[in-house]
């Protein structure tokens, strides 16, 4: 079986390398995985990734910025990049599996945009066919794309959760595939995914108008492996800048989106990155913000650096160990454990 | 069929045809080397399988090295594992195909005298996918006593129950909703079959007692009477039935009588007698998938004074009849291993 | 029940009517007070303790009766029982899928879907749900038609594929449900018996029932019926033994959840749970992910009311019977042995003052009397007098715990008095015949495991671990019995504590005895003061065997690995070194426990 050798890539996508694959490199599986995924493909890109931002507006009342065929093919980018460590490899069934993830794991908007993430499996008709006739293959599939964000049973720890279970024979890292997915998905916001013309002409609600001025101003996601570093480039003017925006009854500046987003983005690395390492390591995010005068002036108002890393020791949680354990905090009888309490309740067992 | 025994001496003459495979099972058991020894020199008898269990007493792999040396050159050894079943399995199946098993209709000689019931059910399933028209005849060494200079009352043949778990190929058809049906073949072991109600709590249990006169010998019918009868006393309710020590088909028979008794119910066989009664259990669960076999490994052997060899033994054949699943006509109907073919797959 | 049924027969709780478990179940609840309330609970004992008996009494029929309740809602907890018979989930067909092909997705299919099959018997068999007006039929039927079905879309059945539902009949649609998830349990049977004889994977292509995805949400929403208790459905799992090691992670995966608000799991085992981790390789703890209890433990304790148990259920089962007698008069002492007993303790009181070792005469007579008595006994010539064990009390300290240990000789005593009364009822049993059966009990317990070839004539270092196990447990009785028998302050011993570590054979060897319920685990104070260490203690059933006074509070004695090694390997050898008074030392405050001890002494059964 020929391994996928990231340093291999060499530019090249998960998709482009999949698609030049063998029956004969998926081992003993019999099904055509190479055929099975560009079916896949041609039908969401056809049939459903255009529809995805529509079922968004109607359902929820919001414009998305891009979940169709672009944002996907940037996710898968992404997911290149990330994967062209010179410590990683993956089988062409791991691939496989990545992408089919990756392709459906945004559709769930066209059904609203709120637990979209946990939709795919709602979703029945022709995609069902499209992912083979092995009901475990296609859970593996929808688990993956269902830890890309969310909650399962109220526990936003989405990835640990999913179960590492061969599938057909094949060892599958799922939680690691997992990993690719999200982080891939993060990175994947930037300014492709938005409209333009419908900025320009205030064609987008307010309630939405920040995330596409968020997505318009990130220039570029540069994924630096040997630096284990990811590199984001803001671009926004002054206008920008001076806006004020919507979002959940407060008003806020593009600024702050951006330092919210991108702290998102630093606990989103310092989660998924459990599930990479070793194979991918990832130890920072350099973000570097220019303001400018205007589009078309290159003078720099300000320039903007700073860098989100795991640094300095632990700060204790606030409340102590309940933080961190909180079934401490009601012990027995709702009554949190400590020195007194131990001491009352052996009181009251002794004979 | 013939269910008379014949000395062991005048087996090989009894044999009047060809048979393109051999099979039987090293063991502890001198006997093990009955039927062998008798048709080992035999020109009619094609590629020769030697089982063992490979993970076993000195005594087993010393009889294995003797069959194997004794069967000529056209043997094989096929190591079994009495604590994977499906090691068994798996060499079984790779034994056969490697005798042409899977693509040819061949005719198959057995020494059921010394496999484990686990594996001479497996056995049995095994053959059941491969054979068509082919006879397939079982020979069986009766012993001449069992545990060897005890009185009747102290005899004992394993002590303890190490495991039980449903033997491969035979998983039956479970309803949760459903009550449960013990069915217990008693043989010798009274204590173990005791343990194995013990562990089910089943709602219904069925204890089967051997017919007399259908004893391999008659002194073992009063030992199983005897490991009967204490076992029946400890159990509080309890349906009894018959059945034959030595005709698979009348054992069938009886089996698929007393499941019928309580439909109702889900369905689990234990087969604790004779190998040859062991062989009409495989035939019920063959014809009802509702049927599921068990079997529980013992913690010890007697492996001393397990048995006597005897100078007998009994040939019967399996009519193409015996290998019929449920709802198909003719043998060879049911899907070999890995068959792109096979239904479902 | 007629007089000819045997009062002490013991039945599979499962069997047992509602009415007939309400008046045999004697409230234990006091002392597993987990075992009712919210929350994840494992419940250890060996078979016969009464861990089924308990489930059964939880269950809604029983509740009902026993709060003398008629509606179902008023309850404050459904449970549902579901016992893990030995080959019901762990078919061998499953190793197929270890390794090789969604060996946990579908080993928690089967699981999720044997489990709600058994939650709707359940609601057919045990709720005696009335619905006279139709509302619950309708409500159910509204339920399966949504909810259910959306819950059966997402696991893999399109609605196209499932079956409906056609009526608003309560148990029609209960009957339904029930038949809906036997199919799917049948669907995985049938994959796996084609997958019997394959090396390679084979697709599954029917639903996929988890237990966040599936079963909680079901479970939640059958909570929120009409009919239905407003507290937590209880999913009591009865021998979870009996599930294999992918199961068995599975289970705690689900223990490890936290829903027991919704769903409480009550996992009854036999000691031989397999593992505590989860799917995710994770370890679920006592007592954040569950609370844990022992019954050998808890009943071994200073605090046990065992005793007070026996007697109650006894009484229970000869009122029953119409017996019309108290468990002490119908299985009475055998007086001349008391009474030559009660000499001997007299004679202890009164010379205590100028040679007594206890802090009070009485403690003297109680600690000496019986040890002595049986002394006296040692040597005597077959045929001349030997100590019974009879008496009730006795006989409950002869059970060791476990409830079944008392009922089934019960049983065999009532039922040789039965047949030798020449149909009169039975008011009492002979002590004669309670020491014969009690003896034959102790020795089948001992003998029957255990291979009859003597240990001198194999190589115990290569023998399997039973015969290690035999070794021991003949060291063990043989040297309690030479400690009775000698002049020791302390001569009622019936436990060894390690005054150093254990290693791993020795372990091995001593929790198989554990498991087989030859000996039970405990701690205790170390050596040292500074901890805790392991002790053993050798069930009282086996004291007829090696002629031990199983009565009343028993001590114990420190040993290190080295010795128990020798017992294991040279029993006779050991037994000879103890009688020379070595091997074996005393704990550092050795004094009689008299109800008014504290510290980390055990005490059996004290209460006199």
């Amino acid at each position: 079986m020929k391994l996928l050798r990231g340093k291999d890539l060499k530019g090249k996508t998960l998709d482009e390398w999949l698609r030049k694959r063998r029956p004969s490199d998926f081992g003993d599986l019999k099904a055509d995985y190479v055929k099975r995924y560009n079916e896949l493909e041609d039908f969401l890109k056809t049939d459903v990734h255009p529809l995805v931002s529509i079922g968004a507006a109607v359902k929820d009342g919001i414009f998305l910025n891009d979940h169709g065929p672009a944002h996907v093919a940037t996710v898968i980018k992404r997911a290149s990049d990330l994967v062209s460590a010179d410590t990683c490899e993956l089988t062409p069934y791991e691939t496989y599996v990545l992408l089919a993830a990756i392709q459906l794991h945004d559709i769930g908007n066209i059904l609203g945009r709120t637990n979209h993430e946990s939709r795919p499996r709602d979703l029945e008709g022709r995609l069902e066919g499209l992912l083979g006739d092995d009901s475990a293959e296609k859970r593996l599939i929808r688990g993956i794309a269902e830890a890309h964000g969310g909650t399962n049973n109220g526990d936003k720890d989405t990835i640990r959760q999913l179960v590492e279970d061969p599938v057909l024979n094949q060892k599958v890292r799922t939680r690691f595939l997992a990993g690719i997915l999200r982080f891939a998905d993060e990175l994947a916001d930037d300014s492709q995914r938005i409209s333009t013309f419908a900025i320009e002409n205030n064609a987008i609600p307010d309630a939405s108008r920040l995330f596409h001025k968020y997505s318009r101003s990130l220039q570029s996601v540069i994924i630096d492996l040997k630096g284990q570093a990811i590199n984001l480039h803001y671009d926004l003017t002054r206008a920008d800048a001076q806006e004020e925006f919507s979002k959940d009854n407060a008003k806020l500046y593009l600024i702050d989106e951006i330092l919210n987003r991108t702290v998102k983005m630093h606990r989103e690395r310092t989660y998924c990155i459990r599930f990479l390492r070793p194979s991918i390591q990832l130890e920072c995010i350099n973000i570097k913000i220019n303001v400018f005068k205007s589009n078309t002036s290159p003078d720099t108002i300000f320039s903007i650096g700073y860098r989100l890393e795991d640094k300095g020791y632990p700060t204790m949680p606030e409340q102590g160990i309940y933080e961190i354990c909180p079934e401490l905090s009601t012990w027995r009888n709702g009554q949190p454990l400590n020195g007194s309490r131990l001491l009352a309740e052996i009181a009251e067992t002794k004979e | 069929m013939s269910l008379d025994p014949m000395r062991l001496t005048d087996l090989a003459g009894a044999i009047d045809r060809e048979f393109d495979v051999f099979i039987c099972s090293a063991s502890y058991e001198e006997r093990c080397k009955s039927v062998p020894n008798a048709i080992a020199d035999h020109r009619r008898i094609g590629k020769r399988l030697v089982c063992y269990n490979h993970k076993s007493s000195s005594i087993v792999t010393g009889n294995a090295k003797y069959l194997l040396g004794r069967l000529g050159a056209n043997v094989n050894g096929v190591p079994l594992d009495k604590v994977t079943p499906l090691i068994t399995a798996d060499n079984l199946q790779r034994a056969l195909s490697h005798a042409g098993g899977d693509d040819h209709d061949l005719s198959y000689l057995v020494d059921i005298t010394t496999f484990t019931h686990e594996a001479l059910l497996i056995l049995l399933r095994l053959l059941q996918a491969r054979v068509k028209r082919s006879p397939v005849v079982l020979a069986y060494a009766p012993a001449a006593e069992y545990s060897v200079g005890l009185a009747p009352e102290q005899k004992w043949l394993s002590k303890g129950i190490a495991d039980i778990r449903s033997v491969l190929g035979y998983p039956g058809d479970s309803r949760p909703s459903r009550k449960s049906h013990l069915i217990v073949l008693v043989g010798f072991e009274g204590d173990r079959a005791e343990r194995l109600i013990d562990e089910y709590q089943p709602h219904v249990i069925s204890l089967g007692f051997g017919q007399a006169g259908t004893s391999t010998a008659p002194q073992h019918h009063q030992v199983n009477r005897l490991a009967f009868g204490q076992l029946a006393t400890k159990v509080s309710k309890y349906s009894e039935f018959e059945f034959s020590c030595v005709d698979s088909a009348a054992v069938e028979v009886a089996i698929a009588t007393q499941v019928s008794k309580f439909p109702e119910c889900n369905v689990v066989v234990a087969p604790m007698n004779t190998k040859l009664s062991t062989v009409g259990v495989a035939g019920a669960a063959f014809r009802n998938d509702q049927i599921q076999l068990c079997y529980a490994s013992a913690s010890q052997y007697n492996v001393e004074g397990y048995s006597r060899p005897g100078d007998t033994c009994v040939l019967t054949t399996l009519t193409p009849e015996y290998w019929k699943a449920p709802g198909l006509s003719r043998t060879g109907n049911v899907a070999k291993p890995d068959d792109p073919a096979a239904p479902g797959t | 029940m007629s007089l000819q049924e045997n009062p002490f027969s013991v039945q599979t709780p499962e069997d047992i009517k509602a009415t007939e478990v309400v008046d045999l179940f004697v409230d234990v609840f006091g002392d597993f007070y987990n075992i009712p309330n919210q929350g994840h609970t494992f419940l250890h004992g060996p078979r016969g303790s009464g861990k089924s008996m308990m489930f059964r009494y939880l269950e809604p029929d029983c509740q009902l009766l026993s709060h003398q309740q008629h509606k179902l809602h008023e309850l404050p907890f459904y449970a549902v029982y579901v016992p893990i018979k030995n080959t019901d989930l762990k078919l061998t067909e499953l190793e197929r899928l270890e390794n090789k092909h969604a060996n946990v997705v579908l080993n928690e299919h089967f699981l999720t879907v044997f489990i709600a099959s058994r939650v709707f018997a359940s609601l057919r068999d045990r709720a005696g749900i009335d619905d006279p007006s139709g509302d619950h039929g309708r409500a159910l039927a509204t339920y399966l038609t949504g909810p259910f079905s959306k819950l059966l879309a997402k696991a893999g059945m399109p609605k196209t594929q499932q079956p409906l539902p056609s009526e608003s009949l309560l148990s029609a649609n209960v009957q339904w449900c029930i038949e809906l998830f036997d199919e799917l349990c049948s669907g995985v049977i049938n994959y796996l018996r084609r997958l019997s004889f394959r090396r390679t994977a084979l697709n599954y292509n029917g639903p996929l029932c988890g237990y966040l995805d599936f079963l909680l949400p079901m479970l939640k929403e059958l909570r929120a019926l009409p009919f239905m208790p407003n507290g937590p459905i209880y999913l009591l799992l009865d021998d979870a033994d009996n599930l294999n090691e992918t199961q068995t992670r599975i289970l705690n995966s689900w223990v490890f959840c936290r829903t027991s608000s919704d769903v409480s799991l009550k996992i009854s085992t036999q000691l031989n749970y397999k593992t505590y981790r989860t799917a995710t390789n994770q370890r679920i703890d006592s007592p954040h992910d569950y609370t844990e209890i022992d019954i050998s433990t808890v009943y071994a304790s200073k605090t046990s009311s065992y005793s007070g148990r026996v007697e109650e259920i006894v009484r229970r089962r000869l009122n029953r019977h119409g017996a019309g007698v108290t468990p002490k008069e119908f299985f009475p002492e055998y007086a001349k042995q008391e009474e030559a007993i009660r000499q001997l303790e007299a004679e202890h009181i009164a010379k205590w003052a100028e040679e007594g070792r206890g802090h009070r005469a009485r403690d003297d007579a109680y600690r000496y009397a019986r040890p002595d008595y049986i002394t006296s006994l040692s040597g005597a010539k077959k045929g001349s007098s030997k100590y019974r064990y009879a008496g009730f009390e006795q006989l409950v300290y002869l059970s060791s715990g476990v409830i079944r240990y008392f009922l089934e000789p019960a049983s065999r005593m009532y039922a040789e008095a039965l047949s030798t009364s020449g149909g009169k009822p039975v008011t009492h049993i002979d002590s004669l015949v309670q020491d014969r059966i009690i003896r034959d009990e102790a020795e089948r317990f001992m003998v029957g495991e255990f291979d009859k070839l003597s240990e001198e004539n194999t190589e115990p270092r290569h023998a399997g671990r039973f015969l290690q196990l035999r070794n021991l447990i003949h060291a063990l009785g043989g040297a309690f019995h030479q400690i009775l028998i000698s002049d020791k302050s302390e001569r009622r011993v019936f436990s060894i504590a390690f005054s150093d570590t254990a290693d791993r054979d020795v372990l091995d060897v001593l929790k198989l005895g554990v498991q087989c319920g030859y000996l039970h685990e405990a701690s205790i104070g170390n050596k040292e003061g500074t901890g805790r260490t392991r002790m053993f203690v050798l069930s009282r059933r086996l004291a007829p065997f090696f002629m031990l006074d199983p009565t009343g509070f028993a001590g114990y004695k420190f040993v290190t690995n080295a010795a128990v090694k020798e017992a294991i390997l040279r029993p006779k050898a050991f037994i000879a070194r103890i009688s020379r008074g070595e091997l074996l030392e005393d704990p550092p405050q050795l004094r009689l426990f008299d109800g008014s001890a504290s510290g980390d002494d055990v005490d059996y059964n004290e209460e006199r």
